[in-house]
């Protein structure tokens, strides 16, 4: 058995992703190679277009690439089928993203509460799960708010609430303070932080110095590479 | 906690995601349900009519016995005779009950002489209907009793002065005491009041025109088969009606046919009778429903088709407005299926609303025109669960195509979209 503690729990090698583009193709990633360790802060940095959103997608296997191999947490992901893709991101990743991606028609709560719709094993109690993953973020009397009555910063911490309540192994975050000022940002890296002790795995895309440097790790992504 | 409450769980919670998101455009689910709303009202409406229709012809077929079979004076149904001058028209008569009994298979035979006569102990001085009957006739034609007894077989031979009225005719008579034991005068002539019928119900309605009387109006006095005024003879052919009960029902295709034969020729071929087979009305009326049946299906296939198209509609313009949504919900772990059990989910609930309110406006419907056109009116069970069939139906036909395009789209696509 693969002890998951010295062994990278993202190894991605040779990673291609090209879109067409008239006549010519876009290549964001050209044979793009990256390894993240249990309980590592990823930080991963690049100019815009550069493919940093469509090398999250890989990772978190919303997308697969064109060439190159995957593995995460020691399974090969390209043998794997949609419906079990499915169950690894309900499970072992959470997503977080700039948009905050709430969905609006739903409350605070039950937006929270959604990954259990979808998880194998949802807890008996997955409505005190919500409410404390809510607490942590700092948000449980909003708790039957809609997301358009939050600010920015509440509902991007909202959106990690959601992606921690299934207490992932790892999340994506896709530049998740690029819509926030300086103060949400701190508090939104705090709550990072935290979850990155508790032994949470952070892969996130960001532009601000700030989140890059309370990361252990920063790669740049260049030309379809990515470099420490 | 176990599997069957974890997918209660979930069941109840993609009823409530699926709620949330109609509720977000209620116009607009409302506008879209309209199509079922009205197919479904249409189909209740309509089969509650019918059904009660269809009751109320079998019951009174029923009453009149599968085994039996009517013959009636045509000319007495149409000309009411002018007594002044003394004119009966030919009617049915001794000899012609004679050749019936020789039919083979025939058990009994009652039969009726109807005259109009006044009866002074109602108020207005009306006309009513009297039959003179034997004692079989109440049996052969189904009559009920409310209280007393009807006349029997010895009322008829010693002649004595007795009468059964309708109930509604007892209701009338305003006589001192009233009732059974009372005295009434028709013609002139004492008749002891024995019996009062069960109360029928006006039966003249379309759905069987031929076969009923207003027994609730009539009197009923026994007809003496012998000798004396109102006797019997070949000469004088004067019955109204005369029912013949089969050992069997089996047996009623030919017998009618033996009987109409007879009838005939004793008639020199003209047919101034006619003959009431319940036992044919039955299969008329059953044949007649089902065509009715037919005709109802297509126009609740069409009104059902033109309304799932309208849900349909809604429904893709749902999945691509809610592009973005799909792709989140695919980022947190929904399964292909998920997304369509989701989009399915909201389908089936449009259209299971919009049956519900089809069955409430189409009983609602029902019950109303049953009030203005005196219809009787049954609103059963079989149609509302056809109803909620038909709905459920369209929904899983109008949901399965915008869920599928919602299920398939890439994860990837559906999050950039915007
Ligand atoms: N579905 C697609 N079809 C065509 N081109 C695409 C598609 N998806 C992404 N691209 C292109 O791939 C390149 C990389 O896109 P990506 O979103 O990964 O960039 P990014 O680094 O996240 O940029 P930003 O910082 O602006 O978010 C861009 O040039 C983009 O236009
Ligand atoms: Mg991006």
């Amino acid at each position: 058995m693969i002890d998951t503690r010295f062994s990278p729990l993202i190894l991605a090698k040779g990673l291609c992703k090209r879109y067409p583009s008239g006549d010519a193709w876009v290549r964001p990633l050209q044979d793009a190679d990256i390894k993240v360790y249990p309980d590592q802060f990823v930080a991963i940095m690049g100019p815009s277009g550069s493919g940093k959103s469509t090398l999250l997608h890989i990772l978190g296997f919303l997308d697969r690439p064109d060439k190159g191999a995957y593995c995460f947490n020691g399974q090969d992901i390209s043998l794997l089928e949609d419906d079990a893709l499915s169950l690894l991101r309900a499970s072992r990743v959470g997503f977080v993203f700039q948009t905050f991606n709430l969905i609006s028609q739903c409350t605070l709560l039950e937006n929270i509460m959604m990954p259990f719709l979808y998880h194998p094993e949802p807890p008996e109690n997955a409505r005190e799960v919500a409410l404390i993953a809510l607490q942590k973020v700092g948000l449980a009397e909003r708790r039957m708010h809609r997301p358009d009555q939050l600010s920015g910063g509440e509902m991007q911490r909202a959106a990690i609430a959601r992606a921690l309540v299934v207490n992932p192994i790892v999340i994506l975050a896709d530049e998740p303070t690029g819509n926030l000022d300086a103060e949400n940002t701190r508090g939104i890296l705090k709550i990072f932080k935290e979850m990155n002790e508790n032994g949470t795995s952070l892969v996130v895309v960001t532009h601000d110095i700030e989140v890059a440097r309370a990361a252990h790790r920063v790669l740049f992504i260049n030309d379809g590479r990515l470099n420490e | 906690m176990n599997r069957l409450s974890v997918s209660a769980g979930k069941g109840r919670d993609v009823l409530l995601q699926a709620w949330r998101a109609l509720a977000m455009h209620r116009l607009r689910s409302l506008l879209s349900t309209l199509g079922i709303v009205f197919a479904v009202a249409a189909v209740v409406t309509m089969l509650s009519i019918a059904e009660g229709a269809k009751r109320e012809a079998m019951e009174q077929v029923g009453r009149l016995g599968l085994d039996s079979i009517i013959v009636r004076n045509a000319m007495a149904e149409n000309d009411v005779p002018d007594l002044r001058f003394g004119f009966m028209p030919e009617g049915l008569g001794n000899n012609d009950i004679r050749a019936i009994k020789q039919i083979p298979g025939v058990e009994r035979i009652a039969f009726a002489r109807e005259f109009t006569a006044v009866l002074p102990e109602l108020g207005e001085s009306d006309v009513i209907h009297v039959l003179e009957v034997n004692h079989d006739y109440f049996a052969a034609r189904g009559l009920r009793l409310a209280e007393g007894r009807f006349i029997s077989g010895i009322d008829v031979r010693n002649r004595h002065q007795v009468c059964v009225l309708g109930a509604e005719l007892a209701d009338r008579v305003e006589s001192p005491g009233g009732g059974l034991g009372s005295i009434v005068h028709i013609d002139g002539g004492p008749y002891r009041v024995v019996g009062v019928l069960l109360y029928r119900g006006h039966a003249d309605n379309e759905a069987m025109p031929l076969v009923l009387r207003d027994f609730d109006n009539a009197a009923f006095i026994p007809l003496h088969e012998t000798e004396g005024a109102f006797a019997l003879s070949d000469e004088d052919p004067s019955l109204s009606e005369i029912v013949i009960k089969m050992s069997d029902s089996l047996s009623i295709g030919p017998a009618s046919a033996a009987v109409r034969r007879v009838l005939s020729w004793n008639r020199g071929g003209v047919e101034n009778f006619e003959l009431v087979v319940p036992k044919e009305l039955l299969a008329q009326a059953r044949h007649t429903q089902r065509l009715f049946n037919i005709v109802l299906g297509s126009i609740a296939g069409i009104s059902l088709l033109v309304g799932g198209i309208g849900v349909m509609n809604i429904m893709l313009a749902n999945v691509s407005e809610r592009t973005r949504e799909i792709g989140i919900r695919r980022a947190i772990g929904a399964k292909r299926q998920h997304i369509a059990v989701q989009f399915l989910g909201e389908a089936i609930l449009l259209t299971a609303m919009g049956g519900a309110a089809g069955v409430a406006l189409g009983s609602g419907a029902a019950l109303v025109l049953g009030f203005f056109i005196a219809w009787p009116i049954s609103i059963s069970a079989w149609p509302v669960l056809l109803a909620i069939f038909m709905s459920i139906g369209a929904g899983l036909g109008a949901g399965m195509y915008p869920a599928l395009k919602a299920a398939n789209m890439n994860p990837v696509d559906a999050l950039r979209h915007n």
